[in-house]
């Protein structure tokens, strides 16, 4: 539009100035040296101008030479260029880095950086490319304040879990994902290599999507083409092999058989060994990885498109190719102008991968028999064959060789999404918009389950009643399994704003939507088998000779409870006022009316209102700042707003028939009955959250320093919480449970401090820094009366549970068992102990500690009733860090850039919870430092094979879990130049980049970075799939 | 652009589209029936039925706790570790409060059958069809069977004896944790099986004296059970002894069981001994559906035989292998002679194969052979939940000496023919019968009940009830072991700490 009125007052013009000369040239993107089609120049002081054509080309009349040309591009740095009599000029714009014109998404619109009043995040294109991330999330990590990404595993594809300002709720924490506006469940299907923006709403702002909005929101903007330009082509392609970035300190063989002779008084082992396996090396390798993309992009008169595809495949540190991952993506971006004022968007995106699955996560796990299986037991027997864990029967510790070789399982997904919009501006001020999103995805998964025995007792047997060798009954089939799931939803969002200026300083801009939502999933799956003999990685029950099906997932009495599908939807109607008086003051008001199906209907429970706002005070804009040189800009922003939750399983205000109730009629059949499932709770509702942001933002010494610091308060009250409930509810019945409540308040506050300097030294040399500081505190308020949530459990297999709570007073899943102070090193010392509460209690049993033995350790006796009990248990840790920073890094000189990206979280705790207090089980090092009689240690207890007090969940199994972790560093060289003028490359970069390189910790576990997400007991660490340290060579490639 | 033209028909359809957002949308109907919506045709008493039948499955952690808690079993498990403190401290007498597991267990799932059986019950008046009166009988005999399973363990109980329809003689289904508990323990234990006594009572009259499928119960069963809990209330009043009695001389004379004899009676726990002629009443199993960890109690097939099992790796043609748990005492098996054909039905004994099995904890080479997992049939999937054992809850030998006893201590004529009708039937002659020299003809039943009905889960009960556990059971402490703590938990989720208060000397 700017060009058209440009066209309209030159032609006004003309008339008016005397002719001086005639001149033109090409203006040009700096980086990539693209033309720029449509590019402002105008004549400064004057109203003389044109705009670049297709070809970035501009011609200019009646200049005098000694004017000045002022070239401005939406998205660049104005340049201002003097004439001195040249009649031919070659100018480049850089892309604005992050400044003030820049266009930030924030839901339903978008908005200028400037005029801003939320804590909004944004992450560049460009930003993403320097990190080279497989998955979406990982580009999130340490480059925005207040944003956590953990890793649930370090396994291709993986899920990584993404957390805005800390837990909220001891329900789902994930915040809501719209990409180009369109709700997806998981960045998974997203190649990162499509994005163009990722926008961060971490405050109340985000309550214009109301009822979804209490965990943040993540707007994801994908490339688009640009119209009247030309046919661009970009490819890039990496490839490159990952390693494990830690193996844990284990005992060697021979060390393992002193510590289980010490432990068992000398009866093990009558010659130590000198060799055995590390079954760590047996477990990991060096693993490939590569990914091709490819973007196809430009436009014509009245359209523009976008078009990508990509391939991605990645083999397993653990496992290599029986744990591969492949991916493929394709996607289209389309605009089309049908009338002037009349524009379509259509995108569409494919996504599919298969994962190969190998047995993770604790119990039965690969990594989990790794790090605890005997180091004296050979991979294979005198006969070739895989040895068995016999001596750890009735643990689930296998040979993880052998696990390797017989991982079978397969997951594939396939997602299609699409969207439409269309856009009408009409009577000068309105433009209304209405967009259709459609998703569906396909998950499968296919699991075969060949016939198998790793020795006595092990779960994993199939079948489980074969026993020894030479008693087996041959005719064993093998065991297919196929479980799928469809997802489909849809959203249907139509707005309407008008925006007017005015007397030149009133700017309003108003809002009004609708939105209306349904999800909806339906669940099947079949089991069958074959004859034994056939070995087929990847067969599903449709393959030809299977007897299909033996068992359905689902019986017809379950089928009939409705047991395979969900249907959830939402309502919405918003409003959205934008005040501005001359860009100085600004204000914006959110109201949003939801109406979920996830409530009762009655007395409007299922109605919600999600009002906030926000203002701002742009100081730098007063006349009294006006002429501080150093001070670019300067502004002052604050939020409030109330916002929701309703993200749990459908129906739960109601009590379905869906409980287990399955009985055997003979010994031929089973009869299926109804009886209660989930007990429903007609009162549910919403979660709400009070959100308060302060923010200044500071861009100094021309825009060269830039600085926010942003302060917060959330607290989110009525949490929707499943609280154990008193069993005389029934909620103990097969396929019941407590039903949901609203409970309890968790605040969390915290500080986000972001700098970032850019500069330049002479015309080959820049560089850039950020750095960015968070600090969360997370305190469990109240629980209305509630009885404690607890989770967790130590040691696998184990009964000592709920080690992890929320509690008022202390931070949501905070562990929870004994304090240690030191260990007892002699049988005086307990004696005394004994001694002083025998006299304090003539009528206790007269022992201190039960069962305390010189190398136990010394618990405190934190409630000071003398002896210590059950009771004397307490908060020992929790697994939210303290305070987060991020660190990057880069320059470019001449040819050569170079860029690099740390991150540190500092103060989360973690559990060692893959160590298994058995005799056969492996340990680790640090135990060769154990206490060996009077003096030997006060930090380690003995060795012992029994339940002893020291294997009482305590804080010496709780362990600090910060670190520091060079996430990504990147070296690059620009061979364009190289290549000469008449290259059909018009950029072409190579690159060495290197993700994980390091991780500085004290963790004992594999990977300090790794929670499953849960609330309460995700940072249990049952022995985490490390997160791949990853070397790459790659090129970027563009004609 | 600007334009200056009026509003076309798109935007006429926009507006349109604002409007379709309304409330109505998010109205979800519900997959299935709910608790409100159901009970409309017969077809869903029928269903709601089974459910209630179904509960039965998780009786057999009571069964466990029970063989557990008795002198004549240990614990066992692994070695290496307290594999399952509760079982353990209930095993050594020094089970308390904050023991949870299978205890609390126990508690949750009697509640949760509980609160099937009722919620037949609840909506009896919902619809009238020929058969409901049978369909109502059998949700009485099931809710006696889980609030006797309660009283046993823990007392008199928190149990609703508002009077609710006529029917909430015993818990309200509705509570819901949001609500407030009001529920209050029954005066004592008498009145609990009080009771229990008028549900059997308003059962027995309309149940059938056979079934034709299995699991449902009978006439015979619901009078056996009577039975049982009039010989439990006889404890607090022996006039109870009398009524026990008779209606346990109902059972036997109705002709509908008999003992199995000769090699019959060595397969009478094995798949072929399921639901003969000696079944009173029996819990069902079986292994056709594929069980898992993430829901144990889902399991249609039972998992007390794996809990029975010698420990892995364990070579064997027909047993599988276990968790070494409930393992017998050398003692016991020294009770009975060579000629009992009771001992090999009860012990499997591995003495002399030690090599065989790896010993667990407390090992004695002996292991309750009447509920061991077997091989055959093959299991439905991998894990190991779900054996195909029956639970003989009532069998007619405990008829018979449940009525020895009544009528012993009531003064009746049958009591040694009832008792000489076992011994017959385990030595397989009239030779064993009831002397005089042997001492008094009730410790003759006693003793004939220890060895009759050893490992199925009776023994701890029948010593609390005749008085004698806290002689016979190391670490027994009277007025405090004859019933088990409430879990902690349980009073404190109910917000019950002051009003049920813990069970006396816990």
């Amino acid at each position: 539009m700017n060009n058209l009125l440009n066209y309209i007052l030159v032609a006004f013009l003309v008339s008016h100035i005397a002719i001086a000369q005639q001149l033109g040239g090409t203006i040009t993107d700096a980086d990539s040296g693209m033309p720029l089609p449509g590019a402002t120049v105008l004549v400064k002081g004057t109203t003389n101008g044109t705009t670049t054509d297709f070809d970035g080309l501009f011609q200019l009349d009646n200049v005098s030479s000694d004017a000045i040309l002022v070239i401005s591009y939406i998205g660049y740095e104005t340049q201002e260029v003097a004439v001195n009599n040249n009649t031919n000029f070659t100018i480049t714009l850089s892309a604005v880095a992050d400044a003030l014109e820049e266009i930030v998404v924030v839901g339903y619109g978008t908005q200028r950086k400037k005029e801003v009043t939320g804590a909004v995040s944004v992450l560049g294109a460009k930003a993403i490319e320097k990190l080279n991330p497989v998955r979406t999330e990982q580009a999130l990590q340490g480059q925005i304040a207040g944003v956590n990404i953990s890793s649930q595993s370090g396994s291709p594809g993986a899920g990584l879990n993404i957390r805005i300002r800390g837990i909220t709720t001891n329900g789902n924490n994930a915040p809501l994902i719209l990409v180009d506006g369109n709700r997806i469940g998981d960045l998974n299907a997203l190649n990162p290599n499509d994005i163009q923006s990722i926008n961060v709403l971490k405050d109340a702002t985000a309550g214009i999507y109301g009822v979804q909005a209490s965990n943040g929101v993540i707007l994801i903007t994908t490339k688009s083409g640009r119209k009247d330009s030309e046919l661009d082509v970009q490819v890039d392609s990496y490839t490159g092999f990952q390693t494990t970035s830690k193996k844990i300190d284990l005992m060697n063989a021979f060390d393992f058989a002193q510590y289980v002779n010490d432990a068992t008084g000398k009866t093990e082992f009558f010659v130590y060994p000198q060799t055995g396996t590390d079954w760590q090396d047996e477990v990991f390798q060096q693993a490939a990885i590569s990914e091709i993309n490819t973007t196809v992009k430009g436009g014509g008169e009245k359209s523009a498109y976008s078009i990508g595809a990509g391939y991605l495949t990645q083999d397993g540190i653990v496992g290599g190719s029986n744990n591969n991952y492949e991916r493929y993506n394709a996607r289209i971006n389309y605009q089309y102008d049908i009338l002037d004022n009349l524009k379509l968007t259509a995108n569409a995106l494919h996504f599919y991968s298969t994962k190969r699955n190998l047995p993770e996560g604790g119990n039965g796990s690969v990594l989990f028999s790794a790090v605890n299986l005997n180091p004296n037991m050979p991979v294979y027997d005198e006969n070739g064959n895989f040895s068995l864990a016999d001596d750890l029967s009735q643990r689930e510790i296998m040979n993880p060789v052998a696990q390797i070789h017989n991982a079978s399982n397969i997951n594939r997904t396939s997602k299609w999404t699409g969207l439409a919009a269309l856009e009408y501006s009409f009577w000068e001020n309105f433009t209304v918009k209405s967009q259709f999103n459609i998703n569906h995805a396909t998950v499968l998964e296919d699991e075969f389950r060949p016939e198998l025995y790793y020795g006595g007792g092990k779960q994993d047997n199939y079948p489980s009643t074969m026993t020894l060798a030479g008693l087996t009954d041959a005719k064993i089939e093998n065991e297919v399994r196929d479980f799928g799931a469809n997802y489909d939803d849809w959203t249907l969002d139509n707005t309407i704003t008008y925006t007017n200026t005015f007397n030149d300083v009133h700017n309003l801009t108003v809002l009004l939507g609708t939105s209306l939502y349904r999800n909806r999933g339906s669940f099947f799956g079949e089991t069958s088998s074959t004859e034994n003999g056939t070995n087929k990685v990847g067969q599903t029950v449709w393959d030809p000779g299977m007897k299909r099906p033996t068992i359905n997932r689902f019986d017809e009495a379950e089928l009939e409870n409705g047991a395979d599908w969900f249907d959830t939807r939402l309502s919405s109607i918003f409003t959205r006022v934008r005040y501005n008086y001359k860009g100085r003051y600004l204000f914006s008001g959110v109201l949003r009316r939801d109406v979920s199906s996830q409530f009762s209907t009655e007395d409007g429970r299922n109605i919600g209102y999600f009002p906030s706002g926000s203002i701002g005070w742009n100081i730098s804009e007063e006349a009294f700042l006006q002429n501080v040189e150093w001070i670019s800009s300067l502004k002052l922003r604050m939020s409030y707003g109330i916002i929701g939750n309703d993200r749990i399983d459908s129906f739960r205000f109601l009590t379905r028939l869906d409980g287990n109730s399955g009985y055997a009629s003979g010994a031929s059949s089973v009869i299926f009955g109804k009886s209660a499932g989930k007990l429903g709770n007609p009162l549910l509702k919403w979660e709400e959250q009070e959100s308060t942001n302060l923010g200044l933002d500071m861009r100094l010494f021309d825009n060269k320093l830039n600085i926010s610091v942003d302060a917060y308060e959330k607290q989110t009250k009525d949490l929707l919480i499943q609280p154990d409930a008193s069993a005389t509810t029934g909620g103990a019945a097969p396929g019941s449970s407590p039903p949901l409540v609203n409970a309890g308040t968790v605040r969390n506050r915290g500080l986000e401090f972001t700098i970032g300097y850019n500069n330049s030294i002479g015309d080959d040399f820049s560089f850039n820094m950020n750095y960015n500081f968070s600090t969360i505190d997370n305190e469990v308020l109240s629980l209305n009366g509630r009885t404690t949530p607890v989770d967790g459990e130590f040691g696998i297999g184990l009964s000592q549970t709920g080690i992890t709570r929320m509690e008022p007073g202390l931070p949501l899943g905070h562990y929870f068992g004994y304090k240690t102070n030191g260990i007892y090193q002699t049988q005086a010392e307990i004696d005394a102990l004994d001694a002083v509460f025998a006299a304090a209690n003539p009528s206790g049993d007269g022992i201190y500690h039960n069962d305390a033995m010189p190398g136990d350790f010394r618990f405190i006796d934190v409630n000071g009733d003398g002896e210590i009990t059950e009771k004397d248990r307490t908060n020992i840790g929790d697994p939210i860090a303290d305070f987060e920073m991020g660190f990057s890094f880069g320059f470019n000189y001449k040819n050569l850039d170079f860029s690099a990206n740390a991150f540190a979280s500092i103060g989360h705790e973690m559990v060692r919870n893959y160590e298994i207090n058995h005799k056969f089980a492996n340990k680790g090092t640090y135990m060769l430092r154990r206490w060996q009689g009077s003096g030997t240690s006060n930090a380690m207890p003995r060795a012992a094979v029994s339940s002893i007090n020291s294997n009482y969940f305590n804080d010496f199994h709780v362990e600090d879990a910060s670190y520091v972790r060079l996430q990504n560093v990147q070296i690059g060289y620009n061979l364009t130049k190289l290549l000469g003028e008449n290259a059909a490359v018009d950029n072409f970069r190579i690159y060495l980049s290197g993700n994980n390189v390091f991780t500085i910790t004290d963790y004992k576990g594999y990977d300090p970075s790794a929670n499953t997400g849960a609330p309460l007991g995700g940072a249990l660490d049952k022995g985490f799939y490390p997160i791949a340290s990853t070397y790459l060579i790659g090129i970027n490639l563009n004609f | 652009m600007t334009m200056k033209k009026s509003p076309n028909i798109l935007f006429y359809m926009m507006l349109m589209a604002f409007a379709l957002s309304c409330d109505s949308f998010v109205e979800v109907e519900p997959s299935g029936p709910t608790n409100v919506t159901f009970f409309k045709t017969e077809k869903d008493f029928q269903e709601a039925k089974i459910g209630m039948y179904s509960a039965l499955r998780t009786t057999f952690w009571n069964t466990l706790v029970g063989v557990v808690a008795s002198d004549d079993y240990a614990a066992g498990g692994d070695t290496a570790t307290y594999d399952q403190a509760t079982l353990q401290n209930v095993n050594q007498m020094i089970h308390s409060p904050n023991d949870g597991n299978q205890l609390r267990d126990v508690w949750g799932l009697m509640y949760a059958g509980l609160n099937r059986a009722n919620f037949v019950l609840e909506n009896k008046d919902k619809l009238d069809f020929a058969g409901k009166d049978e369909i109502m009988a059998e949700a009485y005999f099931v809710r006696a069977y889980f609030t006797f399973e309660l009283v046993k363990f823990f007392g008199n109980v928190p149990l609703k004896t508002a009077d609710r329809n006529g029917v909430l003689r015993i818990a309200d289904v509705s509570i819901l944790p949001a609500d407030e508990f009001t529920m209050e323990r029954v005066a004592d234990i008498p009145t609990a099986y009080a009771l229990i006594e008028e549900d059997l009572k308003e059962a027995i009259p309309n149940l059938p004296v056979t079934q034709d499928t299995k699991y449902e119960a009978t006439k015979g069963a619901a009078q056996a059970l009577l039975g049982k809990v009039y010989l439990y209330h006889a404890t607090f009043d022996n006039t109870k002894f009398a009524e026990a009695a008779t209606v346990l001389n109902q059972v036997i004379g109705s002709g509908q069981y008999s003992l199995v004899t000769g090699s019959d009676y060595t397969k009478l726990f094995e798949i072929e001994g399921e639901n003969g002629s000696e079944s009173v009443f029996e819990i069902q199993y079986n292994s056709l559906l594929p069980a898992g960890w993430a829901c144990i109690t889902c399991s249609t097939g039972t998992y007390f035989a794996k809990f029975n099992g010698p420990r892995s790796p364990y070579d064997d043609p027909i047993f599988d292998a276990g968790w070494g748990f409930c393992l017998p005492s050398v003692e016991l098996y020294d009770l009975f002679d060579a000629g009992d054909a009771r001992r090999d039905v009860t012990f499997y004994d591995l003495r002399d194969d030690q090599d065989r099995y790896t010993p667990g904890r407390d090992d004695t080479g002996l292991f309750n052979k009447k509920y061991l997992p077997r091989l055959e049939p093959k299991r439905a999937g991998s894990d190991p939940l779900n054996y195909d054992n029956n639970y003989r809850a009532i069998r007619y030998a405990d008829v018979l000496l449940m009525a020895a006893e009544a009528e012993a201590q009531s003064g009746g004529a049958n009591a040694e023919d009832y008792l000489n009708q076992v011994r017959a039937r385990a030595y397989g002659d009239n030779s064993h019968d009831y002397t005089a020299s042997e001492g008094s003809l009730l410790d003759a039943i006693y003793n004939e009940r220890r060895k009759e009905l050893a490992g199925e889960g009776h023994r701890f009960f029948d010593l609390v009830r005749t008085k004698k556990a806290a002689a016979a059971i190391d670490g027994f402490t009277a007025n405090k072991n004859e019933i088990f703590p409430i879990p902690l938990i349980e009073l404190e989720l109910a917000l019950a700490q002051d009003r049920w208060k813990q069970n006396p000397g816990y």
